[in-house]
C-alpha cells in the first residue's frame, strides 16, 4: 500500500514537471537503466529507489538538476552491471565463525554512528547502492565448499532497514544471495550489523565512515576520502581484501588457544540474545587523562573495572576471572586489508586477588603489555594459521560439528567475558561537523553475561555493554566505578528484550 | 539504573520456533530412545531404524534447516537422498523385493524436479548448481554400476542412468567454464 502511494507520488511529481525537464528525467533513467544489468527484482527496486530519493529532493527544495547530479548513475560504476562471478576464501580468523554457527548462536555484531539529525531513509538507500561497489567481499554471500566456507559474490540491492530486531540479531546468510550484514536506522543512528566472517572492527568502521561519508554527500555536504574513508569512486584494492594472517607467518614457534575454564558471571541466562545494551558516554579526554594519571592505557583501565564488575556479578568466592581482550593486529603489522586482523589477548586474574582498582591497575597493564608483545602475537598467529592448515583436508561436514563443541563449550567458558577497544576512531573534520559520537556492540556468546565494547569519536568515548541475563549487577558497578574516577556519565540503552 | 531508552521497540522478539525446536527435539528424542527399546523387546523385524530414520529426516528437513545455502536446489537433494534412503530401508528391513523399481522412478522424479527448478532460472540458480551435479553424477553412476552388476534389467534403471547422463550434459554444456570455477571454489583449500 505504502508503496504504491509512493508510486502514485512519483508519477504526480513526474506529471508536474515541465516536459524538457521530463525529458532529463527519462534520459537520467536510461542512463540508470544502462547500469543495472541483474535479476529483475532488484533492479525494479533499485530503479525505484533512485525514484524515491528524487522525491526526496523535490520535496525538500533541491533544484532537479542537482538532484540527478547528486544521484548520478556513473556512481554506480559496474558494479550491477557485470555478473557476479568473484569469491573470496575466509580469512584464518573468519574461518571458525561458520563452522561453529547455531541456530541459536551467530559472532555478529555492531558499529553506530549517531549524526545531528534524523537519518533520511531514500538517501541512505542510495548511499549504500553506491557504497557497495567499494567493498566488493561485503557484496557476498557465505557458501559451503568440501572443505572451508567461501563467500561468493551476490549482485542484488542491499537495503537499509529501520530498526526493528534486538541490536546483533541473528542475519539470515543462508538462502540464495542472502547478505552477510545489515544497515539499519533509527532517528539519527545510522547503524551496520556484520557477519565476523566479512571483517572486524576496524574494517567494519571503514565501511560505516564511508557510507556515512556518501550519505552525507548527498546531503550537500562533500566529505573527501581519507582518514578511514575510502573514495568509493576508486577501483576495489586487492589488498583491502587479502588474508594477512597467511602473509606475516614467520617461524615455527606457537602457541595455542587453549586456556584453563574461566569462572562466569551469576545470573539466568536469557533466552532473547542480548537480553539488553547499556552505554556509558563520557569525554574521551577525561577517561584518557583518567588512565594517564594512574599510569595505564584506557584499554588496561576499562579493563581493570571490569575485573571488579565481574566480581560484583557473581556469588563464588573462588575462580579465575578471564577477560579477553582483542588486539588489532594492524598496529604491529604493516597492512591495508579491510577483513579480520586481529588476535586476542587473555588477561586473568584471582578472585581473591581482586580488591580495588588501584591495586589491580598494574598487574592488568603487565598482562596486558605481555598479552600484546609482538613475539607473543607473532607466535599466536603462526598457531592460527597452522590449526587452520593442519585441518584443511578435513571434510566441512565432519569440521562442523566438532567445531561447534570445541568453541562453544571450551571456546566460551575459557574467558568470563570480552572487552574490544576499537579507540579512537579519526574521520575528516567535514564529517566529523555532523557526527555526534558513536557505538560499538558485540553480540553476545553462549555464556558471558555480559561483552562490553569501547569507541571514542568526536571527543565522546563510549563503553557498551551486550546484556545476557537481566541481573544488572555488571552495569551498576561499572557506573560507580566510572563515578569514582570523576567522570560524567550519561547512560542510555535499549529496554529488556523478551520479558 | 536510570537511563535513556534510545532503541526502538522492537516487534514482539520470535522465540516460537525455538520453543517449537526445544519441543519437538525433546519428543524426538524420547522417540528415539523408547521405539529401539521396544522393537529389542519385541524382537521381531528392525522397524526401529526405519522410525529413527524417519525422526531424522523431519528434523534435518523442517526443524533445524541448515544455516548455510538453505535453497531449493540443495533441500532438494536432500529430501530426494533421504527418501531414496528410507524407501531402501523399508524395503531391506520390512518388505522386500521392490526397491530395485522404485528407487530410481523415484530418483528419476526428483531429477526432472530439479533440473526444471535450475534451468527456469539459469543466471540465480547457478550458483547453487553443486548439489545438483554431485546428485546427478551420483545417479548416473549409481545407476550404470547397478545395471552391469546385476544380471536383470530394470528400466527404471535406464531410464534413470539416461536422463541423469543427458542432465550432466546439459548442466556442463550451459554453464560451460563457470562449471569449473563453481568446482574450484567448492573444493579450495585456502
Amino acid at each position: 500500500m505504502a508503496k504504491k502511494l509512493r508510486q502514485t507520488e512519483y508519477s504526480l511529481y513526474l506529471s508536474t514537471l515541465p516536459a524538457a525537464e521530463r525529458e532529463s528525467v527519462d534520459s537520467f533513467f536510461r542512463v540508470v537503466d544502462r547500469h543495472l544489468r541483474i535479476a529483475r527484482e532488484w533492479k525494479r527496486q533499485l530503479v525505484r529507489d533512485f525514484e524515491n530519493a528524487l522525491l526526496w529532493y523535490a520535496k525538500n527544495g533541491v533544484p532537479l538538476d542537482r538532484a540527478m547530479e547528486l544521484l548520478s548513475p556513473a556512481r554506480l560504476g559496474g558494479f550491477y552491471s557485470r555478473p557476479a562471478d568473484d569469491w573470496f576464501p575466509l580469512d584464518a580468523a573468519a574461518k571458525v565463525y561458520p563452522l561453529s554457527m547455531s541456530h541459536k548462536q551467530m559472532a555478529v555484531f555492531r558499529l553506530s554512528m549517531y549524526l545531528d539529525s534524523d537519518v533520511v531513509p531514500e538517501l541512505l538507500q542510495m548511499a549504500l547502492t553506491f557504497t557497495i561497489k567499494r567493498f566488493p567481499f561485503f557484496a557476498t554471500t557465505i557458501k559451503n565448499g568440501f572443505f572451508w566456507h567461501y563467500i561468493d559474490a551476490a549482485k542484488r540491492r542491499f537495503p537499509v532497514e529501520p530498526e526493528s530486531t534486538v541490536p546483533c540479531a541473528d542475519i539470515n546468510v543462508s538462502l540464495t544471495g542472502s547478505k552477510s550484514f545489515r544497515v539499519l536506522y533509527f532517528r539519527n543512528r545510522i547503524s551496520c550489523e556484520f557477519f565476523h566472517i566479512l571483517t572486524d572492527g576496524t574494517g567494519g568502521t571503514v565501511f560505516l565512515k564511508t557510507l556515512t561519508a556518501e550519505y552525507l554527500r548527498l546531503l550537500g555536504t562533500p566529505v573527501p576520502a581519507g582518514r578511514g574513508v575510502l573514495d568509493i569512486d576508486a577501483l576495489p584494492d586487492a589488498a583491502e581484501s587479502a588474508d594477512d594472517f597467511s602473509k606475516y607467518v614467520s617461524g615455527k614457534k606457537t602457541s595455542g588457544f587453549v586456556d584453563k575454564p574461566a569462572i562466569q558471571m551469576g545470573g539466568k541466562l536469557s533466552a532473547v540474545k542480548p537480553c539488553q545494551v547499556i552505554h556509558f558516554d563520557m569525554a574521551s579526554d577525561d577517561l584518557r587523562d583518567a588512565a594517564r594519571s594512574r599510569g595505564a592505557s584506557v584499554t588496561a583501565l576499562v579493563t581493570a573495572m571490569m575485573f571488579i564488575c565481574c566480581k560484583a556479578a557473581t556469588d563464588r568466592q573462588h575462580g579465575t576471572v578471564h577477560i579477553q581482550v582483542p588486539v588489532n593486529m594492524r598496529n604491529y603489522f604493516e597492512t591495508r586489508t579491510l577483513r579480520n586482523f586481529s588476535l586476542y589477548a587473555n588477561i586473568h586474574l584471582k578472585l581473591e586477588e581482586i580488591n580495588s582498582l588501584e591495586a589491580i591497575l598494574p598487574e592488568v597493564s603487565r598482562q596486558l603489555a605481555e598479552g600484546t608483545r609482538p613475539g607473543k602475537l607473532q607466535e599466536m598467529m603462526n598457531g592460527a594459521v597452522k590449526l587452520v592448515r593442519s585441518v584443511r583436508l578435513v571434510p566441512l561436514f565432519i569440521k562442523c560439528p566438532v567445531a561447534r563443541i570445541v568453541y562453544g563449550f571450551l571456546g566460551d567458558r575459557a574467558f568470563t567475558t570480552t572487552l574490544s577497544n576499537l579507540g579512537l576512531v579519526d574521520m575528516p573534520e567535514e564529517m566529523a561537523a555532523h557526527v555526534k559520537k558513536m557505538d560499538f556492540v558485540l553480540g553476545t556468546v553462549a555464556l558471558s553475561r555480559a561483552a562490553v565494547s569501547m569507541v571514542s569519536a568526536n571527543g565522546t568515548a563510549t563503553i557498551s555493554v551486550a546484556k545476557l541475563t537481566t541481573d544488572p549487577s555488571f552495569e551498576e558497578r561499572m557506573l560507580v566505578l566510572l563515578k569514582e574516577l570523576g567522570l560524567d556519565v550519561k547512560v542510555s540503552g535499549s529496554e529488556l528484550y523478551g520479558f | 539504573m536510570d537511563f535513556e531508552v534510545i532503541y526502538p521497540k522492537i516487534k514482539k522478539t520470535s522465540l516460537a520456533m525455538l520453543r517449537v525446536r526445544t519441543v519437538f527435539g525433546l519428543l524426538f528424542l524420547a522417540a528415539a530412545v523408547v521405539c529401539p527399546i521396544v522393537n529389542i523387546v519385541l524382537r521381531g523385524k528392525a522397524w526401529s531404524v526405519i522410525v529413527l530414520w524417519a525422526l531424522y529426516m523431519v528434523w534435518t528437513l523442517v526443524l533445524q534447516t541448515p544455516l548455510v545455502e538453505r535453497n531449493l536446489i540443495s533441500q532438494g537433494v536432500r529430501l530426494s537422498v533421504m527418501t531414496a534412503i528410507l524407501l531402501v530401508l523399508i524395503d531391506r528391513l520390512l518388505a522386500p523385493g521392490w526397491a530395485a523399481f522404485v528407487v530410481p522412478i523415484v530418483a528419476y522424479a526428483a531429477l526432472i524436479v530439479l533440473a526444471i527448478l535450475f534451468f527456469v532460472n539459469v543466471s540465480k540458480q547457478r550458483h547453487n548448481v553443486m548439489p545438483l551435479v554431485i546428485v546427478t553424477l551420483a545417479a548416473a553412476i549409481g545407476s550404470a554400476v547397478a545395471l552391469f552388476a546385476f544380471s536383470e534389467t530394470s528400466w527404471p534403471m535406464i531410464v534413470l542412468a539416461s536422463t541423469a547422463a543427458v542432465l550432466l550434459i546439459a548442466t556442463v554444456l550451459t554453464l560451460r567454464t563457470r562449471l569449473l570455477s563453481e568446482i574450484v571454489k567448492r573444493f579450495h583449500l585456502r
